[in-house]
């Protein structure tokens, strides 16, 4: 009875320590699951914050080059943005532009500098047009101009 | 059994201790940066405010085949103006420019000079700061 008595109370605290560490385990990870997404959901709004462009060109004369209709896009923000089709969608005239029709002069460009952004010419009739520049982060910019 | 609750509660006590330390050295630095990103933010959108130009002239020279321009351009805003951070457009193509001075104090007037330019007729001068700021000025040569 003395034995069964002792063997039940290691049975317990046993019990009572694989319960614990199975509750702190959870815990902490849940605990280190929510802080990392918090991180990268935090991290991707000072990247948003930070992130700012502007298309500089004059909109009454859109510049033609070997085929291309060439804007200029300005980096207003605080930080390096990757200028590829991949990371900027085009819209004009609420259409969404094939990343065949579009390209750009350079891959980044730092704060205060611009690059070239190359629109087939076949996609722009004459008249008034709206472009729609999304980038990284989903921060866009409209742009209303006549060809 | 009293032993038993104090064990437990001893290990869930540290995996609390753990996970707001986690918490806390993990996250602290992402806060700080979203502060600064704001900060920066306000200030860009302060500084867009302050920001104003004014295209006070625009001469063209001939040199028998092209021109040559000679922008004057005023800070009308309240924040000083860095030269190397402005763009110029000569009938919508960014054209390079020398400038002697490299930031524009508020109401003092700089020179852009470009060089070697083929243009005629009516030209559009745009100007645009570093910020997005622009301003345009029409001429007939």
């Amino acid at each position: 009875m003395g034995f069964s008595l002792t063997g039940t109370h290691i049975i317990f605290f046993v019990a009572s320590v694989i319960v614990a560490g199975a509750v702190s385990g959870v815990f902490v990870a849940v605990t280190l699951n929510v802080t990392s997404s918090l991180s990268e959901k935090g991290n991707r709004i000072s990247e948003q914050l930070d992130t700012e462009f502007k298309i500089i060109n004059d909109p009454n004369n859109i510049p033609l080059l070997s085929g291309f209709y060439v804007f200029y896009l300005k980096n207003i923000g605080n930080r390096e943005i990757t200028t590829t089709n991949v990371t900027f969608q085009i819209f004009i005239d609420g259409e969404i532009i094939s990343i065949k029709n579009y390209n750009f002069s350079n891959n980044s460009i730092s704060p205060c500098e611009y690059t070239m952004i190359n629109v087939s010419e076949s996609l722009l009739n004459s008249g008034y047009h709206k472009m729609r520049l999304i980038g990284p982060y989903s921060v866009e910019d409209e742009f209303i101009f006549e060809i | 059994m009293g032993f038993s609750l104090s064990a437990a509660f001893a290990i869930i006590g540290m995996s609390i201790f753990v996970a707001i330390e986690i918490f806390s050295t993990q996250f602290s630095p992402v806060i700080y940066d979203f502060e600064n990103s704001n900060s920066e933010l306000i200030e860009r959108y302060i500084k867009k405010i302050e920001t104003n130009i004014n295209i006070s002239e625009v001469n063209a020279t001939s040199n028998l085949t092209n021109y040559d321009f000679n922008i004057t351009i005023e800070n009308t805003g309240s924040t000083v103006l860095k030269t190397n951070e402005i763009n110029v457009l000569i009938n919508g193509n960014v054209e390079s420019f020398q400038c002697n001075d490299n930031y524009i104090i508020p109401c003092v007037e700089t020179y852009l000079i470009l060089k070697n330019l083929n243009y005629s007729g009516i030209v559009r001068v745009k100007i645009i700061t570093g910020n997005g700021i622009e301003e345009y000025k029409e001429i007939n040569l």
